[in-house]
């Protein structure tokens, strides 16, 4: 048996339930050591298991505190069964945990969300530094011909949409574990926007909450957002081109100029490109 | 930006949970180890924070992501990021593993064994050269703490290392604490296996904690350092020298004070065992 063979078998006595895992490796180790083979191999399952289910504990704080401790460990005890890692990058796991959460969670059909916003949070905070346009250059090139102009979103853009105010149940579980409060910004005035407050674009059946998570130089920040801030963002996160967007904003009866200076201000927008960059 | 020769003495793991107290008051530690694979990323507050630990303190670079025993080919990508953050930050080293820790595209972010033989020889010492080839520079390899031991071994660890030493010219990473709990886990001599060991391949020592759950012994990292852990260290110093050591702490990490304290021990322990030798 050469070494990929032996990681192969290793592998799958690691993922595999215990006795099954088990009987797949101890027949290749030594029984002549102090500690019990089965023993032995059952420390390596442990750490794996431990390192993933740590750092899902670590990533989804509010999440974590709304479960409590014992039921949070062994949702992601289970989740970290059935999702292995596939990146080297610890970081970057646990992406499908809120889908994971809102499918166990029905009985709670907030809390996925609540782990979305928990998994953005993490996310923003490791994203790519932006390069930033200042707005007078950026004015400029709108200024040149904005057709087939595209705004350049922040690296660390996201904006979540909810049918429940995930902010408030994310505000108030991440006080109860005393965790993320300082870099809160929920209750920043939006001193900008300034859409038709009549205006009900979410209509019945849209989601009701529509938050922005992204991160101001090194600051990480959360806000709710209006109608007109969310289809601006809706729409650089999803490419449109700035006429698109402009044409969807005039609809919706805000100001695209303010909002512009808003996105631009908060460093939401960072850059324009031509279509054919 | 600190000269990297400068890395002496015993410096400690940098934890997040201590970069306020550490960026204010900028405490005298002689240098710090950065657990790299935390820092895989272009930007935010981590890389800028690193960016101001290394303006006032030499560094060397941990890694646990290399997986030089693994079959899965190199990760290129990997080691481009790496070589980045070493263009940018210096390190006067780079260390991992002598482990695998993925396969088949899926990570068990956890430090594996193999079975050390002919075949697994030829297959690290390939890839440590290659690796050496991508980052210009020789590696350290540690050796991990380990549970289990194979049938199919034909090498123990510390010849293993030597024999690695030898064909590649990488260096040791000799941590104390995973030779105490692989001896006691696999019934070996601890000292016997400082024996083998050439002094000149040795670059660093790490000194950690562990746990004794009743079954075996478990290199957690989250607790002091054994006092059999520092009787071991004293020999080592005496065979090797004045090594730059580590204090690791990765887990129930405590306040700041407490890992000064573990250094502080660790630097009276070591000229208690110099001065042994009279």
């Amino acid at each position: 048996m050469n070494l990929a063979e032996f990681q192969s078998i290793f592998s799958e006595g690691l993922l595999l339930s215990d006795d099954l895992g088990n009987a797949h490796v101890l027949k290749f180790l030594s029984e002549s050591t102090k500690v019990d083979v089965a023993i032995g191999f059952e420390a390596y399952r442990n750490n794996w298991r431990t390192a993933l289910t740590n750092a899902l504990a670590d990533f989804f704080i509010a999440t974590r505190s709304l479960l409590d401790e014992g039921n949070f460990f062994l949702v992601a005890r289970n989740f970290v069964e059935s999702h292995h890692a596939k990146v080297s990058d610890l970081n970057c796991y646990g992406s499908e945990f809120p889908q994971y959460i809102k499918d166990e969670f029905e009985e709670l059909p907030y809390l996925g969300d609540v782990a979305k916003l928990d998994w953005l949070w993490h996310k923003v905070f490791y994203c790519r530094d932006d390069k930033i346009m200042d707005y007078d250059e950026i004015q400029r090139k709108l200024n040149l011909d904005p057709d087939e102009i595209f705004l350049i979103a922040s690296n660390s853009l996201n904006l979540l949409t909810s049918n429940y105010p995930v902010l408030d149940i994310w505000n108030f579980a991440t006080l109860e574990s005393d965790e993320n409060v300082d870099d809160c910004d929920q209750d920043e005035e939006n001193e900008f926007s300034d859409c038709d407050s009549d205006f009900d674009p979410l209509g019945k059946e849209e989601a009701s909450y529509a938050y922005v998570i992204w991160r101001q130089g090194y600051e990480r920040k959360v806000l709710p957002v209006d109608e007109g801030e969310k289809i601006l963002i809706d729409g650089i996160v999803n490419g449109c081109s700035y006429e698109k967007i402009m044409d969807r904003l005039f609809l919706s009866n805000c100001d695209p100029e303010k909002l512009l200076a808003l996105a631009v201000k908060r460093r939401w927008i960072v850059g324009i490109k031509e279509g054919n960059e | 930006m600190w000269c990297n020769k400068e890395i002496t003495g015993v410096g400690l793991g940098l934890r997040s949970l201590h970069l306020p107290h550490i960026l204010q008051d900028f405490p005298k530690i002689p240098w710090f180890e950065i657990l790299i694979d935390n820092y895989f990323c272009d930007g935010g507050l981590a890389i800028k924070n690193l960016s101001r630990i290394r303006e006032h303190y030499p560094v060397a670079f941990h890694s646990v992501g290399m997986s030089i025993a693994g079959s899965d080919p190199i990760d290129i990508d990997w080691f481009l990021q790496l070589k980045n953050l070493m263009k940018k930050f210096e390190p006067a080293w780079v260390s991992d593993h002598l482990c695998w820790t993925n396969f088949g595209g899926k990570y068990f972010h956890d430090l594996l064994p193999f079975p050390m033989n002919e075949e697994s020889l030829k297959h690290v010492s390939e890839r440590i050269l290659c690796v050496q080839d991508i980052l210009q520079q020789e590696i350290l390899l540690e050796n991990v703490s380990s549970y289990i031991s194979f049938s199919t071994s034909e090498y123990d660890e510390a010849d293993f290392l030597c024999n690695l030493h030898k064909k590649t010219g990488c260096y040791i990473l000799l941590d104390i604490n995973n030779v105490y709990v692989s001896a006691y886990n696999n019934s070996f001599s601890a000292e016997a296996y400082l024996d083998k060991i050439p002094i000149e391949a040795v670059k660093q020592f790490h000194l950690a904690g562990y746990e004794d759950n009743g079954k075996y012994l478990l290199d957690s990292h989250g607790a002091p350092v054994w006092k059999e852990v520092w009787d071991l260290y004293k020999k080592a110093v005496q065979k090797f020298g004045r090594i730059p050591t580590l204090i690791e702490w990765d887990n129930n990490i405590p306040d700041f004070a407490v890992l000064v304290s573990e250094v502080k021990m660790a630097e009276a322990k070591r000229e208690e065992a110099l001065s042994e030798l009279g």
